[in-house]
């Protein structure tokens, strides 16, 4: 008998990848968009018997306009603020028609999220609504012209922080919020660890109950970056701690599932154009928090859940 | 139909905009569902750059003066396809197994793993599929009533007739020895390179129809008149004449050359060494006798007159060779053989120290005066080089520096010769003696159709050479283009331009040998294993893994980087055939594709 080498098996990153294809092309899709991969991942694994909320972002418009849908599934464009609100009527209409089987995903960016949907959302995990919440994140709200968001990181330009006024204060832990309600999962998820990503997907598929999926989405004309770039960025985004990968179970239940290769963020931040004016003072300073919050996360790690 | 307009009929939505249309707000429904795909939209219009695929060559290819596909059989092996590796690798080499055992493997210096952690075991890869594989017997091409006779087979000799026959030509090799593979058969022991080895890849020659003939000495049992009947003559004699050491007592009983006694030992002879065995050099020739000597119950020295770092054998020989205790003398250089009744009492030899480089780069040795020594001693081994002994060639044939003169097709100053391996100059070495003997035998071919050879060369030339492909060579004479799966561009894959995002540091494989308790077990020449090959091959496992550490370098494997990280779903993998059709209607250029090949299997191009 012939031993099965590795690499056959390794050939194919991910084997199943193309058979599960619902995401069409001719989207409106800036060249090297971080959104549409996270959507086509997402998709993959979540299959036809979907219903995405989209409130107003990027993805309004690069899903096409009307009577188009690049999706294949259908999809509710909704208001700026009200993603979680809505993808909860759609589950309670889903369920009375006894289609308790159908997905019922929002797909929001940061901005809708972090900031102005932020309360919608809170209130949709307070009463675990059985959705699955995944904000694609581009670290500002790039569709009307890269303005800041709350999750904009410390020091970047936009076009509301310009040099001389870069965005002061850190990017808001939206997982720790997320996690403060106690849902059943929430996780942190990068396109560019394609196999980690797409776990995390049937994870939360697997599940009951408001799960959150906080996405990291290059976005190269709002960073900065040459459209080939983008999931080189999103893997130095992790790589360097900038966005580590981990899931939370129950709001306690820390699990770290890619070790950070401990790149000097001075790497990432080189490459993207919003940090061009950071002085070393700069870079310094984001490397220390960056360190201090990863520690954070890995002392949240070992803790025990509470145990009534 | 162009394959790209085939893609847009087959999409039911090509003209869902024009169907579609609302002239006001009456026409719309109440509840507004889009229904219809986006793929329409021939978003393929935004780009200026596009992205394609397109192997280059990978390093260890050129590396390989014979010009190996090795990443190619490497891809084969960790496929399993055992079979097909070994037929792959007979494209380029009638002898993989003797290679897998005994080629210094250059390849491996040039692997861009070695920039990464260490080089892939290419070598014992090698090996792997020569055991592993099933040898065929490779195509002949119809008859081309053709004769080209060949001189010596020694791995240049049995290249150039293993090339000629598959072409078609009738071809007889003539070999002064009673059997054949030169310095395989006579000067690599058996304990590196067994002789059923060696038997078996020359019996596949036989099977193409080579006529071999041995014990014949071409210039004293038969003439060079008599090889006229042949339409050209290959000259591959080797170099057999070792150099004396100049010093008195040369001609005592006791004295022998390493050469000698490698084929004394070789053909079964009985060799009386003695208690005491003294090996002066310290190239491979010193080491084999070492070796050798050990394993007739000798007490071996080698004597050399350089430091270890200076020593021209091959590192991993040295070092077996101390493991199997040979002691090493060194900056020492013999003065005198010391003699009683013509036979070898003891070795007088003085203290040497180095000195500036010399021509060779290796620091040159001043002898110390007055530190005269002498070490006693049964047998004294010279192996200080090898020379050529042309005595024997045609007249007229133009012999310099110890080489024969020959042209950039092996052609020598007769146009029916042509020369190669070790009796032109280029390095000593089997691979060499390979690459000569297909260089050769293109030559040959060329001159034999009328064709040119430089144009041969400019279609069969590996990236910057000088190695050549035979399997080109083979489709060019016949006016074949080969259809590669992924169109080649003929450059050399760097280092600097793989993503090594996607590459894990990882261990080589350690190649197994005998141990060396089982081995001082074999060696005394009463134990009928003394001759025992060392080294083992890997297993299927350890070959699995060694190939798995190939990066593949510029060469498509169908990872599938490509077809995932695509924003736009505009790469899809194909069913049918190898690879991916990327889909110009959609794909917006963005080259996040390109960036992504671990490998560099893409470029951008401009339309
Ligand atoms: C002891 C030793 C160990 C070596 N180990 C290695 C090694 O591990 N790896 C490596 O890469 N290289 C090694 N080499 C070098 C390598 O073996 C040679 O470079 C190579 O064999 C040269 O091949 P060739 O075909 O030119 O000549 P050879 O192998 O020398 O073959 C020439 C043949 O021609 C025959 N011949 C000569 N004159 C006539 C004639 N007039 N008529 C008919 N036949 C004739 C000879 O009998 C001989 O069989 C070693 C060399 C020696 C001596
Ligand atoms: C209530 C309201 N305010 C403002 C807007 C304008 N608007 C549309 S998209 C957008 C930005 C969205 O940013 P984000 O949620 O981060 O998504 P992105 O565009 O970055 O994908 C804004 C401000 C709106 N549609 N509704
Ligand atoms: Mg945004």
């Amino acid at each position: 008998m012939k031993a099965v080498s590795e690499f056959s098996k390794s050939k194919r990153l991910i084997k199943d990848f193309k058979e599960r294809e619902i995401m069409g092309p001719g989207h409106l899709a800036c060249q090297g968009c971080g959104a549409t991969l996270n959507m086509r991942y997402l998709l993959k694994e979540a299959g036809p018997n979907t219903v995405m909320v989209i409130p107003a972002c990027c993805w309004t418009i690069i899903d096409g306009q009307f009577p188009f849908n690049t999706l294949g599934v259908p999809v509710m464009h909704t208001a700026f603020e009200t993603a979680a609100s809505a993808a909860s009527g759609v589950r309670a209409a889903l369920d009375r028609q006894g289609k308790e089987d159908t997905n019922v995903i929002a797909f929001a960016g940061d901005g809708g999220t972090f900031d102005i949907g932020l309360q919608a959302l809170s209130g949709a995990a307070e009463r675990n609504e059985n959705i699955i919440y995944c904000c694609y994140d581009n670290e500002a709200y790039m569709n009307t012209g890269i303005q800041r968001s709350s999750a904009t990181p410390e020091l970047a330009w936009t076009t509301t922080t310009p040099e001389g006024h870069p965005k002061q204060g850190k990017k808001k832990d939206i997982i720790q919020i997320l996690a403060a309600h106690g849902i059943p999962y929430a996780a942190t998820l990068n396109a560019a660890f394609p196999e980690d990503f797409l776990k995390k997907v049937r994870t939360a598929l697997s599940m009951k109950g408001t799960r959150f999926l906080h996405m990291i989405s290059a976005c190269p004309p709002g960073w900065k970056i040459d459209s080939s770039m983008s999931i080189k960025a999103m893997r130095m985004a992790t790589e360097s701690k900038a966005f580590p990968l981990y899931e939370v179970y129950d709001g306690v239940k820390y699990h770290i599932t890619h070790e950070s290769k401990g790149t000097p963020v001075k790497d990432y931040l080189k490459m993207q154009g919003r940090f061009r004016h950071l002085t070393a003072e700069n870079v310094d300073f984001i490397q220390r928090r960056l360190d201090y919050q990863w520690e954070q996360l890995l002392h949240r790690g070992q803790l025990e859940p509470f145990n009534g | 139909m162009s394959e790209k307009e085939k893609l847009k009929n087959m999409d039911p939505n090509r003209n869902a905009h024009e169907k579609l249309s609302f002239s006001g707000i009456s026409d719309l429904p109440d509840i507004v569902i889009s229904t219809g795909h986006m793929t329409w939209n021939e978003t393929g219009t935004w780009r200026y750059m596009k992205p394609r695929y397109r192997n280059l060559v990978s390093p260890c290819v050129v590396g390989c003066p014979n010009g190996q596909d090795v990443e190619a059989w490497i891809r084969l092996i960790s496929e399993g396809r055992y079979d097909e590796a070994l037929e792959k690798n007979m494209e380029e080499s009638p002898i993989p197994g003797v290679c897998g055992r005994a080629c210094f493997h250059p390849c491996e210096k040039s692997c861009n793993r070695a920039q990464f952690d260490r080089s892939v075991s290419i070598n014992n890869l090698e090996r792997f599929l020569s055991d592993h594989g099933t040898r065929k017997v490779p195509k002949v091409a119809a008859a081309t009533a053709k004769s080209v006779a060949v001189v010596g087979s020694g791995p240049a000799g049995l290249a150039c007739a293993y090339h000629l026959r598959r072409m078609g030509h009738a071809v007889t090799i003539y070999e002064a020895a009673k059997e054949p593979g030169g310095v395989l058969r006579y000067g690599i022991p058996d304990y590196r390179l067994p002789r059923d080895m060696l038997a078996e890849e020359i019996d596949v020659l036989k099977k193409m129809g080579v006529e071999i003939q041995c014990g014949v000495r071409v210039g004293t049992d038969v003439t060079w008149k008599d090889m006229e009947r042949f339409d050209r003559v290959f000259l591959g004699t080797g170099v057999h004449v070792s150099r004396a050491l100049g010093i008195s007592g040369e001609d005592a009983q006791g004295v022998m050359s390493g050469l000698n006694l490698l084929k004394k030992v070789a053909s079964g002879e009985d060799v009386e060494l003695g208690e005491r065995v003294l090996v002066i050099g310290g190239g491979n020739t010193a080491i084999d006798a070492a070796r050798t000597a050990m394993r007739l119950d000798a007490k071996v020295t080698i004597l050399y007159r350089r430091s270890r770092e200076e020593m021209p054998a091959h590192d991993d020989e040295v070092t077996a060779a101390e493991a199997e205790g040979v002691v090493f003398q060194m900056l020492a250089a013999p003065s005198k053989v010391v003699t009683e009744n013509n036979r070898v009492r003891a070795l007088e030899c003085v203290k040497v120290k180095l000195g500036q480089p010399d021509e060779s780069g290796r620091r040159r040795p001043i002898v110390i005066e007055g530190s005269n020594f002498t070490v006693p001693c049964d047998t004294v081994v010279t192996a200080v080089g090898e020379l050529a002994d042309f005595s024997f060639l045609p007249d007229g044939l133009k012999v310099e520096n110890g080489a024969i003169v020959v042209d950039d097709s092996l052609k020598t100053s007769n146009e029916r010769y042509f020369a190669g391996g070790d009796v032109v100059e280029q390095p000593h070495t089997i691979v060499n003696a390979l690459a000569a003997g297909k260089r050769a035998a293109i030559g040959i071919d060329c001159s034999l159709r009328g064709g040119s050879f430089e144009e041969a060369l400019a279609n069969i030339t590996l990236a910057t050479g000088p190695a050549l492909s035979m399997r080109q060579y083979l489709a060019y004479r016949e006016h074949k283009k080969i259809e590669e799966k992924v169109p080649v561009v003929n450059e050399i894959c760097e280092y600097e331009t793989l993503n090594m995002d996607y590459f894990e540091q990882s261990e080589r494989v350690r190649k197994a040998v005998v141990g060396l308790t089982e081995r001082m077990q074999t060696m005394p020449a009463s134990a009928p294993n003394r001759f025992k090959e060392v080294e083992l091959g890997l297993t299927e496992e350890q070959a699995a893994k060694a190939a798995d550490r190939c990066f593949h370098c510029g060469r498509c494997i169908e990872c599938d980087n490509c077809y995932i990280f695509c924003p736009d779903a505009s790469v899809m993998p194909k069913t049918d055939e190898f690879g991916y059709a990327i889909d110009d209607y959609h794909c917006k250029g963005c080259g996040v594709c390109v960036h992504e090949c671990p490998r560099n299997a893409m470029e951008m191009v401009r339309e």
